[in-house]
């Protein structure tokens, strides 16, 4: 790696502890810096999670080298990383605070704590597991020791793992592959956000150390705004309207059932009002609409008349003229008046209705949990 | 339903424009109203439909005001 070599070169007399730590400490204020776009919570626990890789590794220019640079490792965890996926995440824990279930880790806590075990493969005694239980992370291990160029275990091969919210999560196999070993793509939530990363990530070489451009093409992808960022740059880029505020009525995330239930006594008043209401909405919109297609017909009718006049029994181009132009204008009326009559249909009168409709079921209709 | 609209309204000034140039160059060339519009009532006794909707409507004018003098007395 380019930076711990810079650090070894520029500071040849130093302890190798000291070095270790700049190299830890550089490593970590970039990251962090990049890691900017997502929740400062989850920032957090993602520089936590490395700080802690640092702190177990024996020979941190070794785990610098496996890591490769800030910004790929920044690229790895925003492949794993939905900013709108994770607020609803919160937020239903933090509706199931009460219950005794485990939360469910993050992707991307996934994709940091699959990186480390590929780092510190388990002693092979940690991973025999009784017939009679069920190992989660059986496959992964496996995956982990079978990789080429996974760099052999620290000297200290007891180094404990890390405790990861993935060890509570039985959801976490399927998800978050790390890709540093072999080069495979990982799972990604977000498309035009892999498609952003990877622009990225082909520009960038792992052997080739960190690059002030790299760092530059990433942040313009993740562009930070604030601590609390609401959007993910992906989101944004695709011209979507920010991310409301979730609020009670908010649909809660998938894998919780909902019941709507009606609130009868609202719902009937609703019905006794909003019917009348609507029927004399519908009546008014309707003269203007009956109008405009009286128009309609009268124009196309006097136009082919014209047309047909001019045609028939004229025989002057000048009158011919006339009359042809006469026809044409009639006719374009026609289509105007026509199309201002099926706006009035679809667009008012249908409008209305759906409009009453809608209103009513957000008015008189709860969403409750199954 | 908004794309449709704007094509709509792009046919309807197109013919509203040929159309306009089409009466323009007739006048221009010597066109005669007049005797367009006798060549027009020889085909559609215009006249006819012309007489019957301005009796129609004078009865129309002749019941408004009989209605708002008897609302007013």
């Amino acid at each position: 790696m380019r930076q711990s070599g810079i650090v070894c070169s520029v500071l040849p007399v130093r302890e190798q502890a000291e070095v270790n730590d700049i190299i830890k400490q550089r490593f970590l204020a970039e990251l962090g810096k990049l890691l900017t776009f997502m929740y400062e919570e989850d920032r957090q626990t993602a520089l936590a999670m490395y700080s802690k890789m640092f702190d177990d590794a024996a020979d941190e220019e070794d785990l610098s080298q496996f890591l490769g640079s800030a910004t790929r490792q920044a690229v790895v965890v925003a492949r794993a990383y939905n900013a709108r996926a994770r607020k609803l995440q919160v937020e239903s824990q933090s509706r199931e605070q009460d219950g005794a279930e485990a939360e469910a880790a993050p992707d991307f806590v996934l994709a940091i704590d699959e990186l480390y075990r590929q780092y510190f493969p388990a002693p092979a005694e940690e991973d025999q597991v009784l017939d009679n239980q069920v190992s989660l992370f059986e496959e992964p291990v496996q995956e982990a020791q079978e990789a080429p160029s996974a760099p052999p275990p620290a000297p200290e091969t007891n180094a404990p793992r890390p405790v990861t919210p993935a060890e509570t999560a039985p959801a976490a196999a399927e998800t978050a592959e790390a890709p540093e070993a072999d080069g495979e793509s990982v799972q990604t939530q977000d498309g035009s956000t892999a498609e952003a990363v990877e622009k990225v990530f082909e520009q960038a070489d792992p052997a080739a150390g960190i690059k002030t451009d790299e760092v530059d093409r990433f942040l313009e992808y993740y562009r930070p705004e604030d601590e609390t960022l609401e959007l993910s740059p992906a989101q944004e880029r695709e011209g979507e309207a920010p991310v409301p505020p979730i609020e009670e009525e908010t649909p809660p995330p998938e894998g919780t059932a909902v019941v709507r239930k009606p609130r009868v006594f609202l719902l009937i008043l609703y019905i006794l009002l909003a019917a009348p209401l609507t029927l004399a909405g519908v009546l008014v919109l309707l003269v203007p609409t009956l109008l405009f297609l009286a128009l309609a017909v009268a124009c196309a009718a006097a136009g082919a008349a014209l047309l047909v006049a001019a045609f028939s029994g004229f025989t002057m181009l000048a009158d011919f003229l006339l009359l042809f132009g006469a026809a044409v204008v009639l006719l374009a009326l026609g289509l105007l008046f026509l199309w201002i009559f099926v706006w009035f249909i679809a667009g008012a009168i249908a409008g209305l209705i759906a409009g009453v409709i809608r209103l009513g079921g957000s008015w008189c209709y709860k969403e409750v949990a199954a | 339903m908004k794309k449709a609209g704007r094509v709509i309204l792009i046919v309807v000034l197109a013919a509203v424009l040929l159309g306009a140039v089409c009466v323009g160059v007739g006048l221009m060339t010597g066109a005669d109203t007049m005797r367009i519009y006798s060549a027009l009532d020889e085909r559609y006794n215009i006249a006819a439909y012309q007489e019957a909707y301005a009796q129609y409507a004078g009865e129309l004018i002749d019941f408004a005001r009989d209605v708002w003098q008897a609302l007013t007395a």
